[in-house]
């Protein structure tokens, strides 16, 4: 355990801390571009020079570590001097073309010439202009702005393990390119963009499309697969623009793949279900609706057919919306049978070198699903069984398609009453089919397959009329006169830490940015 | 008791208001036949001094193109957020970025020049053209085309003489 | 003459005078409406309303049809019936004072001689003051009607200065009747049709100033004119006794108050000025053209003062109530009597 004094301030760090980490870590800010807490160092940016006594030269902080007894200073006259030094070199052939790169505003170059470079150009001769490259994929290659840190190529292979990218040719010609013959398609190639430190890489889906200080940032969960990755939704006026990752070292770490990058296109373009909807009839009122159901309810109730009912929880829906349903339907009404609707794994989970992993189960919340309706059996399993004959049902997924059989079991059933989020085959074949939210208009929970509980945000206004699955069904439980009530997501998650074992003590207010792993 | 004796005594003769009423009159009549200042708008415009703010137009460059780039500098500047534009791939080898709609909400702008200082092309300015009122809500929102067509009446600095069938103002 | 005593030709003719006096008094009164706002533009150095007709002169008529559409408010609580009768008791006896003013010389046509005036009345001057002194009651009436707070104050002011005024308006013109030695108007415009040592037109501006003086001031309260428009006081009194009036009620306070003006020029001309005189002219030897010099003189005349009083109102700041009541008691008055006793003590002495 070294100790040694930045800046004045002395400082115990691990052995093996580089001074840079240590820096970092106790809030004293050094400039840097290669350097990258993921990946192996590189040392080839030049920007994290520091002074170190008894050392003839400036030190690389990123690849120095910490000795005992050591004394560094990073705020020298000799510092600044190599910093400003640094920069100019930096934008010898850089561009002064900010006002048209997307990265102005979380750009580390931007930054650090604002903080430390100078405030003129001593450069006279012409630039080097270089078109931009399209690296095939999602990716365009600003070679103009390139100020070599590597970052990329060290992405590739230390973080995916196959190597992609490459520094092309040496010294002045230097050059970031790819191997000859591919494209940069690779799964996890959007989060090159999101290291380069300068806008050199620029993601096509996002070009020209918003500044970036003009998107907002909410926290969310990627409901792609069952890793439960940690994102940022960038929106601005009800639209998302972009998704990118948010650090849990836990889940994701600084990763997530291009398919819940682009995601919220899929959400962009469905056919949304706008009101409640019966059978092959105009639209009702949600009011309407509620009645609707309710009337059949009490009708079962009245005939004791109860036991023909089942409900059907969602492995899409978040863990509120089926914790409702649970409490109404079989808490509440005493119904028994629960089924889960949850889509088969496709193909193997994708381990990369890292350890991220994009998982082939393809809902986000199997396991929040499994853990607030108990025990529970597959629906289509279910409903071939031929007992069922009213069915409640919780659908959410983007894009379902049902087989031929699948159709048949609905249809044969005397009432299905389906939450949707699409006007897709569940709802065709629904005989009263209700509104939901989708994804990034709710707040509330998912667990994903580590058991991790992560809470999300809601970042944009469903259309007018639409609400939370839990909502309508909490609208129903007063219809029903059942002691069912929430007003908002987390009196859900509230009763709910009271009721199951598995939560027990968490509140939803409470929950930690990164989660909580769930016993 | 209210009045304040300021010890001003005119003299017997000024007190009879006479000197008074005829100098006053003679300045009257003089006025009466010197030279008019009325600017008989709308057929006379008043031609404001330089650097007059008045509406904004999007400059060209000596190709005739937009010369706006799209940061978004101006909107970002914008203290009433009346710009809105959407960018998109120029169609031109020389610049990566151009405005494909641009518009500003002339009801929202107030005419303060951010959007000019801001501009790091010299695309967007404010003009001498004051009178840009319109018998709706919607012919206020400029779009791309109403912006460069003020470049077009005013880029000569010949705006004044301009007739209004020309200015379309 | 038929047994009655009176030609039915006469009648027609008194009639004929009658209309044309009247439609050339509107006439007037829509040019002064223009005008005033004409010249108080140019004085100010603006160009003023110049797009209604050729150079804005139709501008009346812009404001005679936005007048007659405007709403017709009366004040809840108002007396309806003076209320409507107080415009007109403006307007009337203004028109009807224009009755014993001669306008122009003797036309003789067709063998017949007919003065140029509608009635020449042998006490001329005491119907026209009675007349201009029952203006005032329009003023004060309308004021009192309405039921309002500024309107009932201009009202006061009105009553108040009217009759401060009337007497030296009556009073400085003694002498002008004590000169001519009759009242009728006719014979006062004939008196001045002459030369004065030789050359100057014996008009009695100069050999009545102070009483020219005196009767020009108390004529401008009269007429409530600035400097005196103490009654419709804008800063002080939203629009003193016609505050509470609209569309053609309140047009009709306008037209009293503008031939009122008219009149009071015409007034000036005819005692002061020689009324239809042209100076160093004999119009009588002239035949019809002297006529028409007579009118045009007149015309002239009254013109000009129409523009006097624009003037004076576009130069003039309204005086407070106070400086008002005692220019009336204190200045004029005394001067008016003094004048009387000047007269007295010249003609005697002439005599």
């Amino acid at each position: 355990m070294p100790t040694f004094k930045i800046d004045g301030k002395e400082i115990t760090v691990d052995a093996g801390t580089t001074i840079l980490k240590a820096a970092l870590a106790h809030g004293i800010e050094i400039p840097h571009y290669c350097y990258h807490p993921a990946l192996t160092i590189a040392g080839s940016c030049r920007m994290c020079l520091v002074e170190l006594e008894g050392s003839p030269k400036l030190v690389l902080s990123c690849a120095t570590e910490v000795k005992d007894g050591m004394v560094v200073h990073t705020r020298t006259e000799q510092v600044r001097d190599a910093r400003r030094s640094m920069l100019e070199f930096f934008l010898i052939n850089h561009p002064l073309d900010c006002p048209v790169c997307d990265k102005a505003g979380e750009c580390l170059l931007q930054d650090y010439t604002f903080k430390y470079g100078s405030s003129h150009s001593r450069m006279v001769e012409e630039k080097r202009v270089r078109p931009p490259k399209d690296l095939g994929g999602s990716i365009l290659l600003y070679r103009n702005r390139c100020v070599l840190c590597t970052r990329c190529v060290r992405f590739f292979e230390d973080v995916v393990g196959e190597p992609y990218l490459i520094v092309e040719n040496r010294g002045y010609h230097s050059d970031i390119s790819i191997f000859p013959g591919r494209g940069l398609t690779h799964k996890m190639s959007g989060n090159v963009v999101e290291i380069c430190p300068v806008g050199c890489l620029i993601d096509k889906d996002f070009l020209f499309n918003a500044r970036v200080w003009n998107l907002q940032r909410t926290r969310s969960i990627c409901p792609g697969c069952g890793s439960g990755c940690n994102i940022y939704l960038e929106h601005k006026e009800n639209k998302i623009y972009r998704i990118r990752s948010r650090e849990n070292q836990e889940v994701n770490r600084e990763w997530i793949c291009d398919d819940g990058r682009y995601i919220y296109h899929a959400f962009e373009d469905l056919d949304r279900l706008t009101a409640p909807r019966a059978e092959k009839e105009a639209p009702l009122t949600q009011a309407a609706a509620l009645q609707a159901i309710a009337g059949h309810i009490s009708r079962l109730q009245q005939e004791g057919r109860l036991n023909e009912a089942a409900l059907c929880g969602s492995a899409w829906a978040t863990v509120e919306d089926n914790y409702m349903l649970r409490r109404l339907f079989a808490d509440g009404l005493g119904i028994r049978t629960v089924l889960l609707n949850a889509p088969a794994p496709e193909g193997e989970d994708v381990v990369y070198k890292s350890g991220f992993t994009v998982r082939a189960d393809k809902s986000p919340n199997r396991r929040g699903a499994e853990l607030v309706l108990g025990s529970s059996r597959e629906l289509w399993q279910g409903l071939r069984e031929g007992k069922i004959r009213t069915l409640f049902l919780l659908g959410g997924g983007a894009g379902l398609h049902l087989t031929g059989e699948q159709k048949e079991l609905l249809d044969g059933l005397e009432l299905l009453v389906v939450w949707d989020v699409a006007a897709g085959d569940l709802v065709r074949s629904a005989d009263l089919a209700l509104p939901m939210t989708s994804f990034a208009e709710e707040e509330g929970t998912f667990v994903n397959v580590q058991g991790r509980l992560q809470r999300m945000h809601a970042a944009l206004q469903p259309p007018a009329g639409i609400k939370p699955a839990w909502r309508s069904l909490a609208d129903l439980a007063a219809l029903l006169q059942q002691p069912v009530t929430a007003v908002t997501a987390a009196d859900i998650f509230n009763d709910l830490a009271g009721r199951l074992p598995a939560c027990a003590g968490l509140s939803y207010f409470k929950l930690a940015e990164v989660g909580v792993q769930l016993s | 008791m209210g009045v304040k004796n300021v010890g001003y005594r005119p003299a017997r003769w000024d007190s009879s208001y006479f000197p008074g009423i005829l100098k006053g009159m003679w300045i009257t009549i003089k006025h009466f036949f010197s030279k008019k200042y009325t600017v008989s708008y709308p057929e006379e415009k008043w031609p404001v001094p330089p650097g007059h703010r008045g509406a904004i137009r999007l400059n060209k460059d000596e190709q005739g193109r937009i010369k706006c780039v799209a940061c978004e500098m101006c909107s970002t500047a914008c203290p009433a957020k009346c710009i809105t534009m959407k960018a998109g791939v120029a169609p031109w080898p020389d610049r990566d970025k151009y405005p494909v709609e641009f518009r500003i909400d002339m009801l929202r702008c107030i005419l303060c020049g951010m959007c000019q200082e801001a501009c790091p092309e010299e695309a967007i300015e404010l003009t001498e053209i004051y009178d840009f009122s319109a018998h709706s809500r919607e012919a206020l929102i400029w779009d791309k085309e109403r912006l460069l067509r003020n470049w077009d009446i005013t880029a000569d600095g010949k705006y004044f003489e301009r007739s209004k069938t020309e200015t379309g103002m | 003459m038929n047994e009655l005593g009176f030609a039915w030709i006469d009648i027609g003719i008194l009639l004929l005078k009658i209309l044309v006096v009247i439609v050339v008094n509107l006439v007037i009164l829509m040019i002064m409406e223009w005008a005033e706002r004409r010249v108080s533009a140019f004085i100010q150095d603006r160009l003023g309303p110049n797009r209604v007709g050729p150079a804005g002169l139709f501008q009346a008529v812009a404001d005679g049809i936005k007048f007659f559409f405007k709403e017709e408010v009366v004040p809840t609580g108002a007396d309806k019936w003076l209320y409507t009768f107080a415009p007109l008791l403006v307007l009337v006896p203004a028109l009807m004072t224009f009755a014993a003013i001669p306008f122009g010389t003797t036309l003789e046509l067709f063998g017949r001689a007919e003065p140029l005036q509608i009635v020449d009345l042998n006490i001329g001057f005491l119907y026209i003051f009675a007349l201009v002194s029952l203006g005032v009651y329009g003023v004060v009436l309308g004021g009192w009607a309405s039921n309002s707070k500024y309107p009932f104050l201009g009202g006061l002011r009105a009553s108040a200065q009217m009759i401060s005024y009337e007497l030296a308006l009556g009073m400085s013109v003694i002498g002008i009747v004590m000169i001519t030695g009759s009242l009728r108007l006719s014979t006062i415009v004939e008196y001045q049709n002459g030369l004065l040592l030789g050359f100057l037109p014996r008009w009695n501006v100069f050999l009545q100033p102070l009483a020219f003086i005196t009767f020009l001031v108390a004529a401008f309260a009269e007429t409530n004119r600035l400097p005196f428009d103490l009654a419709e006081a804008e800063p002080e009194l939203v629009g003193g006794y016609h505050t509470e009036y609209s569309s053609m009620k309140f047009a009709m306070f306008f037209m009293g108050e503008y031939i009122a003006l008219i009149t009071t020029s015409a007034l000036l001309t005819t005692l002061f000025f020689g009324g239809w005189d042209f100076p160093w002219v004999d119009e009588k030897a002239l035949g019809i053209w002297g006529v028409l010099l007579s009118i045009a003189a007149f015309a002239l005349k009254t013109g000009f003062f129409l523009f006097f009083f624009l003037w004076v109102r576009w130069t003039i700041p309204r005086f407070r109530f106070d400086q008002l009541m005692r220019i009336g008691w204190k200045v004029l008055i005394p001067l008016a009597l003094l004048n009387i006793v000047l007269t007295g003590a010249g003609l005697l002495f002439v005599h």
